[in-house]
């Protein structure tokens, strides 16, 4: 689902400091119902700054917040009710259960059924838990965390790290679950310095450096493609000499039974002619959109980047 | 919201540890005496005095809140407030509450509730329980109450100085934890919150000895409760410095509430 609705989330010239040191500076952004909103930095970028000052948890210096159309932090109570939250390092009571824990905000935010609730924690395995909280991994009370955030069928989530002490299987089920959600009609906001992990996962971004957000848009806008193809053809010798021998192709490169080739996107077409012609049998010419990482790194100098490996096709 | 607050708060164990210290002193005075050591004190200059003979139910009861009172109920009274405050901001679990259910006044004024429940709770266990630690060793027997410093012992002839001195005691107590909140909502751990309130107590009971300032200290007031044991009862002081106490108590409960709505969650 992508976000062409009415604004959800919008941020007037946010600043929040610290004893004079600027946090986040005049930040505004907006992000539509129906997005899946990738809020992107690094570590210390003022991310965790920022949704704390949505969350009505910091209030900030200048600026102010609009969630669902009511004023951040004084109607904050209104719109509980619609939105999930999952913090950068959930806190829950360590003396309780997980299961504990889901019930206490349960009975306090009036959801009584407990068919619901054990919905919910089976569905992030977590029912039949009896460990502690203070025996919870991190991942574990991410999951839970998670749990607390859709226990109210939210309108809106706000995610900060959700990913953070997940395991590769347990950010797999996550995302699902996070794609799952939107498709149902629920607006994502996703703050993350997983680059990959948002550009799989989101319509939209807003990239946040040195506390002042740097670049925001569409992700297929902002990642252009680029003047490289990945060349799947045979048999592979004939495929070199064409390669070797077009004045079309700048350079390329091998990678088993593909070849990322360099080339102009206009010249795409008289390569594959001229392989053809060559009588190459040539299964896929794909054109490489950069990826958010490489984005990123453009925009903000690239300090400071969490790289994964990437497909980048 | 409220029996939330009451369920989380008797699901830690510290609290209970509170409970079972404030019949500690009791426990020791129980065990020394029935080891059958001498218990004498003596006045000075006067005839040393066999305690043990007068020790009975009610003489554990008043001997709980003298040596208590200067103390361990006051530490006992900030510890349960820490838990219901500052360790909530110590472990992020503010966070997770203010995003899930929110608003600050009612979480603020629940805990508040909460700790003058717990505060209440706390006196009349360390009655009842060191009452019932007497009776069950020594009997119940005449009404004796050793008057501290002087240890003169006074009989009586009824309970009420008892239950005054309880219930002004905890007017001390309830003054005690609405500093504690105060402190709490300004700490960052329940050691940081216990150093404060008890040093805000000790200092301002050092200043007191500034006889010019010392009716404007709330610490002055403190004592009041050991006025019970008067006869008759000076009711009329005793309900002037209760107002005092509880001026001064909505006072912190005031601030700390002003702090409280508008503090940065930062962690």
């Amino acid at each position: 689902m992508s976000g062409t609705g009415d604004p959800i989330i919008q941020a007037f010239g946010l600043t929040k400091s610290f004893k004079n040191k600027i946090a986040v500076s005049d930040l505004s952004f907006t992000v539509f119902r129906g997005d899946i909103y990738g809020f992107l930095g690094q570590n210390g970028a003022g991310k965790s700054t920022t949704i704390k000052m949505l969350l009505g948890l910091l209030y900030p210096n200048k600026g102010y917040v609009e969630i669902l159309g009511k004023r951040i932090p004084g109607e904050l109570i209104k719109i509980l009710p619609k939105i999930g939250v999952v913090t950068e390092y959930p806190a829950f009571y360590p003396y309780l259960t997980g299961e504990e824990n889901l019930l206490l905000y349960a009975r306090l935010i009036g959801i009584r059924d407990k068919k619901h609730i054990d919905s919910i924690l089976e569905k992030i395995g977590l029912l039949g838990v009896k460990q502690k909280l203070s025996e919870y991994s991190q991942g574990m009370r991410q999951r839970l965390a998670f749990a607390l955030a859709i226990l109210n069928s939210p309108e809106l989530l706000i995610l900060d790290e959700p990913t953070n002490g997940l395991d590769p299987q347990g950010i797999y089920e996550l995302k699902s679950i996070i794609k799952e959600l939107n498709k149902n009609g629920i607006t994502i906001f996703l703050s993350s310095h997983l680059l990959s992990e948002v550009q799989e996962l989101a319509n939209r971004v807003g990239i946040i450096h040195k506390g002042k957000l740097i670049a925001e848009g569409l992700v297929s806008e902002l990642l252009t493609f680029e003047d490289r193809v990945i060349v799947i053809a045979k048999p592979k010798n004939l495929v070199i000499e064409v390669l070797n021998n077009s004045n079309l192709v700048k350079s390329f490169t091998e990678d088993g039974d593909r070849f990322l080739v360099h080339i102009n996107k206009e010249n795409v077409a008289n390569l594959n002619k001229e392989m053809v012609e060559k009588g190459i049998d040539v299964f896929a010419l794909m054109p490489v959109r950069s990826t958010l990482e490489e984005f990123f790194i453009n925009v903000t100098g690239g300090e400071g980047v969490t790289y994964r490996n990437l497909q980048t096709v | 919201m409220l029996l939330i607050e009451i369920y989380k708060l008797f699901k830690q164990r510290q609290v209970y540890y509170t409970f079972l210290g404030s019949v500690l002193l009791a426990v020791i005075l129980i065990i020394v005496a029935k080891s059958g050591a001498n218990l004498q004190i003596s006045d000075q200059g006067g005839a040393p005095i066999d305690l043990r003979p007068l020790i009975n139910a009610y003489f554990i009861m008043g001997f709980a809140l003298t040596i208590g009172m200067p103390f361990l109920l006051p530490l006992f009274v900030t510890l349960n407030t820490s838990n219901l405050f500052t360790r909530e901001f110590a472990e992020g679990t503010i966070r997770t509450f203010l995003v899930r259910v929110g608003g600050r006044k009612r979480i603020f004024i629940n805990k508040v509730v909460v700790t003058f429940i717990i505060t209440i709770l706390l006196v009349l266990f360390t009655g009842a329980a060191n009452f019932a630690l007497g009776a069950i060793f020594f009997g119940v027997k005449s009404r004796m109450y050793i008057l501290l410093p002087l240890p003169i012992p006074i009989p009586f002839s009824w309970n009420e100085n008892f239950l005054v001195a309880y219930l002004y005691s905890t007017v001390c107590l309830l003054a005690i934890a609405s500093l504690a909140i105060l402190w709490s909502v300004n700490s960052a751990s329940t050691g940081e919150t216990l150093l404060k309130t008890l040093s805000t107590v000790i200092l301002l009971n050092l200043a007191s000895n500034i006889q010019k300032i010392k009716p404007y200290l709330f610490t002055s007031y403190l004592d009041i409760w050991s006025k019970a044991w008067n006869n008759p009862i000076p009711w009329a002081d005793l309900n002037r410095s209760s107002l005092i106490l509880a001026g001064y108590s909505i006072g912190f409960i005031i601030l700390a509430y002003i702090i409280f709505v508008r503090k940065d969650i930062v962690y």
